[in-house]
């Protein structure tokens, strides 16, 4: 509960509480909220949503939640430009075995070989080893960004045209169960 | 102005940068590598942007990575720091070529200075002291006859090195053939080209610089001396301003012909000329660093500049406006360099701090990137922190620093703290009565 010092002056020391967050964090949600930005008793969270490509809007969202002690913690800052900085793709991913891609190169995202051409995948898509998922360019170069391993693209984190940094999640794919990779 | 730059570097001298910028109203994106994720330059930037793993070839080296940052954030400047890019005039270039201020000198005035031995011709032609030294040695056996001409003993330096590596000293005409081959060839593993050059060694030297900063119309000025004479294995521990060896006499007359020749050769950006002094006070040109230092807070306690902005502004195009060629030395500071190091083997100690608690009080700065709970990553240089003092007079500069290191409390992991606070008590030290070798009195067994 927030105290009030014998002053009389209200301390902004409410420590969030995690289900306060997560019901933020739902409430967004609900009201399809894409942007979001709040500093408040020491926490701040900002939450972007990328464009959900299939049903789940909950896992599509990227949130930085930031930690919950205020002070000496560095938060990292949201690059305005680039997607919100998560390294790790939303929780629901883990349980579900999914493997995130994630982009080896600063750049921008592109979807298509160029602005008139299909997607090269798009969420159902069966695809192989080695099979091009996207282009990030940087540069002037274009990089095409190929599948690690072979299954169906169960999610796309970004947005065609979208600034990436490094590590950052681009696909969750389902991986196809008893197929060989290859040696490595 | 710029609008945003972006600061290609980590650690202190991110943070350092991020200051200025702060400071001039300039939105700052730091770029970072997964090892500084949690870094302070990462949280007080106004944009961060994840560019490679942790290892520096990957990241900070980095350059289609850093350049794609900067095209992704929109930025106008990229400011390099010390180290990594800051003296790589392939970089400048390709900053250039992307429409990106690099903010510095030009690349002709990098390769110039960065080639060791070209650089030391060249200010010889214009008028700087320099050591008695041979042209680029190609065969083993042109080693004696040009020691002979300098006069043993001789350093065998490599053309491309720099920072105190690929240098060895020679005593007799016997060694030279071999030493120099050898030379030859860790050059070439360590910087990528063979060529070394001889020069006269001086056994008991200090080591003195000069800053300069210079406009890009023409106005060249210096900002007095630095000391570094306080070194180990040629990594300088503490450096000081102004220097006890030098009076106003030798700062004016060394201090111009330093901004003549950076006229010149049309130097722009800050620099620091870097000098060898021996037992009778001649100073020697060694080699230029065409970036700001690390020890640049010396320079801004006594001088009153803050050398970073100028830096920036600097390359934003506006003018020096400072009369003549220097301007005034009030006070003395001193810096110590705490590097996460055993004090008494100085080997690298990484690890987690679990306290950091930094000194005040009057005359005390302190430029660091560490935090606690921040974990000292194996990845990068071991410094943790640089404790600057300044006192109106040398006595008090040392009283204050002396007072400063203990009050800095760094636990969790072991540093250099205990190194300077017996230098700051040394009566050598304390009587400015000291080279080079100073620091071997404090190793084991006499050996650094």
């Amino acid at each position: 509960m927030p105290s009030k010092n014998p002053g009389g002056k209200e301390q902004s020391e409410h420590p969030w509480r995690l289900d306060e967050i997560q019901e933020l964090i739902n409430l967004l949600i609900e009201k399809e909220i894409s942007e979001f930005e709040l500093e408040k008793n020491g926490l701040k969270i900002r939450i972007k949503r990328s464009a959900a490509q299939s049903g789940s809007s909950a896992a599509a969202a990227q949130t930085a939640v930031l930690p919950l002690v205020p002070g000496p913690f560095p938060l990292p800052a949201a690059a305005s430009a680039a997607s919100s900085p998560a390294p790790e793709p939303a929780p629901l991913d883990s349980t579900e075995d999914l493997y995130v891609i994630k982009s080896p190169i600063v750049g921008t995202y592109y979807s298509a070989s160029s602005p008139n051409a299909p997607p090269f995948v798009k969420v159902g898509d069966v695809v192989q080893v080695g099979q091009v998922l996207c282009i990030i360019e940087a540069m002037k170069l274009m990089n095409e960004i190929e599948s690690e391993v072979a299954g169906t693209v169960a999610r796309i984190y970004v947005e065609n045209g979208q600034p990436v940094e490094y590590g950052q999640s681009l696909f969750a794919l389902r991986p196809s169960r008893l197929k060989a990779t290859g040696g490595g | 102005m710029f609008k945003k730059i972006l600061i290609a570097n980590r650690g202190e001298i991110a943070l350092r940068i991020i200051c200025a910028c702060k400071e001039m109203g300039i939105r700052t994106v730091a770029v970072y590598s997964e090892a500084d994720r949690h870094s302070l330059p990462v949280r007080f930037a106004d944009e961060a942007v994840c560019i490679g793993p942790p290892r520096s070839a990957d990241s900070y080296l980095n350059m289609a990575a850093i350049i794609a940052a900067a095209e992704i954030t929109d930025v106008e400047a990229i400011h390099p720091g010390y180290g990594f890019l800051s003296e790589n005039a392939h970089f400048a270039e390709v900053c250039e070529e992307s429409k990106l201020i690099f903010i510095g000198p030009r690349p002709e005035a990098m390769r110039l200075m960065g080639d060791k031995n070209k650089a030391r011709i060249k200010m010889a032609e214009l008028g700087l002291p320099v050591l008695p030294g041979s042209g680029v040695i190609k065969e083993p056996r042109e080693g004696p006859p040009a020691a002979e001409k300098i006069g043993l003993p001789v350093m065998v330096k490599a053309a491309a090195g720099g920072g105190g590596r690929g240098m060895r000293i020679v005593d007799s005409a016997e060694e030279l053939p071999r030493a120099i081959e050898t030379a030859q060839n860790e050059a070439k593993a360590a910087f990528g080209v063979p060529d070394v050059y001889l020069e006269k060694y001086i056994p008991s030297p200090r080591h003195i610089e000069f800053q300069v900063l210079a406009d890009q119309y023409g106005k060249v000025i210096h900002l007095g001396e630095r000391e570094c004479t306080i070194q180990r294995r040629h990594q300088k521990l503490v450096e000081e301003s102004p220097s006890t060896q030098v009076d106003a006499r030798l700062r004016q007359e060394i201090g111009h012909k330093v901004v003549e020749a950076m006229k010149q050769v049309g130097y722009t950006n800050a620099g620091t000329v870097e000098f060898l002094m021996d037992e009778n006070h001649n100073l020697y040109f060694l080699e230029m660093n065409t970036r700001i230092q690390v020890e640049h807070p010396v320079t801004e306690m006594v001088t009153g500049l803050d050398l970073v902005k100028h830096q920036i502004a600097i390359a934003a195009g506006e003018p020096l406006s400072v009369d003549g060629e220097t301007v005034d030395l009030n006070g003395h500071a001193i810096e110590c360099r705490i590097c996460a190091e055993d004090p008494e083997t100085f080997a690298p100690s990484a690890g987690k701090i679990t306290a950091l608690s930094l000194p005040g009080g009057p005359g005390v700065r302190v430029d660091r990137g560490a935090y606690t709970e921040s974990v000292i990553p194996p990845y990068y240089d071991s410094l943790i922190a640089k404790l600057i003092a300044h006192g109106r007079d040398r006595d008090e500069a040392i009283a204050r620093m002396a007072r400063a290191l203990d009050m800095l409390i760094i636990e969790g992991i072991s540093t250099g703290i205990p190194v300077h606070q017996k230098i700051m008590a040394d009566p050598d030290f304390r009587a400015g009565n000291f080279d080079t070798h100073f620091l071997k009195r404090f190793a084991r067994n006499g050996v650094e």
